[in-house]
């Protein structure tokens, strides 16, 4: 009995009091509301409404949702860009946990050139997508870029393709530099990871005789799934809004011949360049749908990792 | 308590004050009679063109003040769209708005006032297609002053030309064994942005305007008597696809950038593009010799050669000025010859007004060949009051071909996406 007012009184000594969390934790709600929340329910307010440029003429309902599904273009490009979201996905998903992954594991053997090669590797990270975009636009260009002339003048013609001008291999090509841009973002995390691993089960593997393949597998990977998880969810977050990279390198309107079409093109051109009278209506709905498709991802792709994190206990 | 209430009337006087300013701040009138009149436009060069312009007007009227305020072109209807919603009183009084499908979405927003041509006596003088591209089309009616039109036409290096002992050709047979005669040469033919969206479009039109029959195969479409799949369509398109086997390999990829490289470095010999690519192609490379023809018709195909061309949009005033008077004022001097003249001349562009005389030559040139054979362009000024838009199409039908789909396909590709929203008008 003493034990428990012990630890009951002790607890309440640690605990703050309500007007005190309150009171920290008001700034960061209030930017939250005024930046996330309210635009976040807006929107749906909007979809729900008929506008006529940005006048309100009547309640929609969910009509402007309907017309997403029914209406030429969108419900042939709908299904596009969100195909090429996903394969956008999928793809830096992979390059990223692989390629990333490596990457950290490697920086964990220079120990003295660690801290130069996170910073190389994560500088493009911290460039806008929209300059990245614009520069791999000239260093690709088929006319005067330097990649092709490289690549001609060593021989390699027949690897001189028109990167970004090709629909066979635009996509992948978006899907390079886009994962070339935020690799230092996976390196940073899975470094950290590795750094707060416990030395000794790896030492302990060794010892039992366990090759470096082996050690990874069953040490390593396992121990990092939780950081695997949260960088396929950021990076399925990132995938399925992608927008000013692919506005740099492929246009609004995802060319060549809609090849590179995404969903956040389709927004922006909803929104800002049909000059569709219900512009507004109709945008916010894809807006909303954009909204769900993330969500719903994100807590999907969560669910798999607590589970599979859950096996490996 | 005291104390209390001396706090409160400080607060009172600051909060009064705070009022006043505020109101002083988006009142753009006062007891002076001063007047100050918010002129916005797209382009930040649009808004000193035509600060250059008002000076003599500014002058006459020493109680006027204007703001002259350029948004980016890819801001620009965003901005507008929101200042005009929310009765800030910070929103323009007079704002220069592109043609057609924009300054409809502005007018079917309720957001411009109508304008009496009563009121503007040299309305006769301007461009008839100008002063259509900001007229309401459902009605009519006028809503903006033009300033300024634009066309297509193919650009040449002379100096390649004599090199290469060319001359002009007078039809498309002429123009093809002209481009083969370069292909043997280290010059690339022609370019243009093939691949980008509107300058595509606009290429489109000057390469297959006069083969897919003009004004006249314009009108039958538009009145639902033909589509995009009929032979003279695609046989425009057939002529876009012949062309483009003498431009840069992979033209889809080419951007506005690539094509003006290619042209003032005297790596292309011809160019085909609007009137607004003269001044860049003199920034870029001063001492390149230039000059332009309209696009060459076979004696064969239903239309001669033709020049098409668009108005570029015009000045508009909106619904909700709070001088309208002036605002009106102001708009009938911009419609007269001196401030028209004193922008195109410093803008490089060609005018919506007959009268004006260009110091530009090779502008003079084009703009002598518009008033001779111009048509309207049909993408550009007919096809983007929808979802998809006429631009978009012909663009991506244009990108399909290049990469190896036929005429056909692209043609039916283009009426497809036409059949979404477009819908024929009728014949009085």
């Amino acid at each position: 009995m003493k034990t428990k007012m012990a630890k009951s009184s002790g607890a309440q000594l640690n605990r703050p009091p309500g007007w005190l969390v309150l009171l920290f934790t008001a700034p960061a709600f209030l930017l939250f509301a005024i930046f996330l929340l309210g635009p976040s329910i807006s929107v749906f307010v909007i979809s729900a409404f008929e506008w006529r440029g940005t006048t309100q003429v009547g309640f929609a309902g969910l009509n402007n949702f309907f017309q997403l599904f029914d209406r030429v273009p969108f419900k042939h490009e709908i299904p596009r860009a969100l195909g090429h979201n996903l394969v956008f996905f999928v793809g830096v998903f992979l390059l990223q946990n692989s390629i990333g992954l490596f990457l950290a594991i490697q920086l964990q053997r220079f120990k003295r050139a660690r801290r130069v090669l996170q910073v190389i590797y994560t500088t493009p990270y911290l460039i806008s997508p929209l300059v990245v975009g614009y520069l791999w636009l000239l260093l690709l260009s088929p006319t005067f870029g330097p990649v092709n002339s490289l690549l001609r003048g060593i021989g390699l013609d027949q690897f001189a393709l028109a990167w970004l001008g090709d629909p066979s291999i635009a996509l992948f090509t978006v899907i390079m530099i886009a994962s070339w841009q935020w690799m230092g973002f996976p390196v940073l995390l899975y470094s950290a990871a590795l750094a707060g691993m416990a030395p000794e089960l790896d030492e302990a593997a060794r010892v039992d005789g366990a090759g470096g393949m082996k050690r990874f597998w069953f040490i390593t990977l396992p121990l990092m799934t939780p950081v695997v998880g949260t960088v396929s969810i950021l990076t399925f977050i990132s995938a399925m809004e992608v927008f000013p990279l692919v506005y740099a390198l492929a246009g609004p309107t995802g060319s060549p011949a809609g090849a590179t079409d995404v969903l956040g093109l389709l927004f922006y051109r909803t929104s800002f360049q049909t000059g569709l009278p219900n512009a507004l209506g109709l945008s916010s709905a894809l807006g909303v749908l954009m909204m769900f498709l993330v969500l719903g991802g994100a807590f999907v792709a969560k669910k798999i990792f607590r589970r599979i994190e859950e096996g490996l206990e | 308590m005291n104390k209390s209430k001396s706090r409160l009337r400080v607060a009172g006087a600051l909060a009064l004050s705070m009022v006043m300013l505020s109101a002083c701040a988006t009142d753009s009138g006062n007891e002076d009679g001063n007047i100050t009149l918010r002129l916005w436009t797209f382009d930040q060069g649009n808004a000193d063109y035509l600060e250059q312009a008002v000076q003599t007007y500014l002058a006459e009227n020493p109680h006027l003040t204007i703001e002259f305020q350029g948004y980016p072109d890819a801001d620009y209807v965003r901005v507008l769209t929101t200042a005009w919603a929310s009765d800030s009183g910070n929103a323009p009084d007079l704002a220069l708005i592109k043609a057609y499908g924009i300054v409809q979405s502005f007018i079917d927003n309720g957001n411009l006032q109508k304008l009496d041509p009563a009121d503007f006596p040299e309305l006769p003088v301007f461009d008839q297609k100008a002063l259509d591209g900001v007229s309401d089309r459902n009605t009519g009616d006028l809503y903006g002053i033009p300033f300024t039109i634009v066309t297509g036409e193919i650009y040449y290096n002379t100096d390649i030309f004599d090199e290469l002992g060319l001359t002009v050709p007078k039809t498309y047979e002429e123009f093809i064994a002209m481009l083969q005669k370069i292909e043997q040469t280290e010059y690339v033919p022609i370019v243009w942005p093939s691949g980008e969206t509107v300058h595509g479009a606009q290429a489109a039109d000057i390469l297959m305007n006069a083969r897919r029959g003009g004004t006249e195969w314009q009108d039958r479409f538009l009145h639902g008597e033909t589509d995009a799949t009929d032979a003279d369509f695609v046989g425009g398109l057939e002529v876009i696809k012949e062309v483009s086997q003498y431009t840069v390999d992979h033209p889809q990829t080419v951007t506005r950038e690539d094509a003006l490289a290619l042209f003032s470095s005297g790596k292309a010999v011809t160019y085909a593009n609007g009137p607004w690519i003269i001044a860049q192609i003199r920034r870029a490379n001063p001492d390149i010799n230039f000059a332009s023809f309209s696009m060459p018709a076979s004696p064969s195909w239903p239309s001669g050669t033709v020049k098409p061309g668009a108005s570029d949009g015009g000045v508009t005033l909106s619904a909700k000025s709070a001088h309208p008077e002036e605002a009106k004022k102001l708009l009938n001097w911009l419609s007269t010859n001196e401030p028209q003249s004193i922008y195109v001349n410093i803008s490089g562009k060609l005018p919506a007004r007959t009268d004006v005389v260009l110091e530009d030559k090779i502008a003079q040139q084009v703009f002598d060949d518009y008033l001779d054979h111009g048509t309207t362009q049909f993408f550009t000024v007919y096809t983007r009051y929808g979802v998809p838009s006429g631009t978009d199409l012909i663009s991506e039908a244009a990108e399909r071909m290049f990469l190896g789909a036929t005429p056909t396909e692209a043609a039916k590709g283009f009426q497809d996406g036409m059949d979404a929203w477009f819908v024929p008008m009728k014949r009085n």
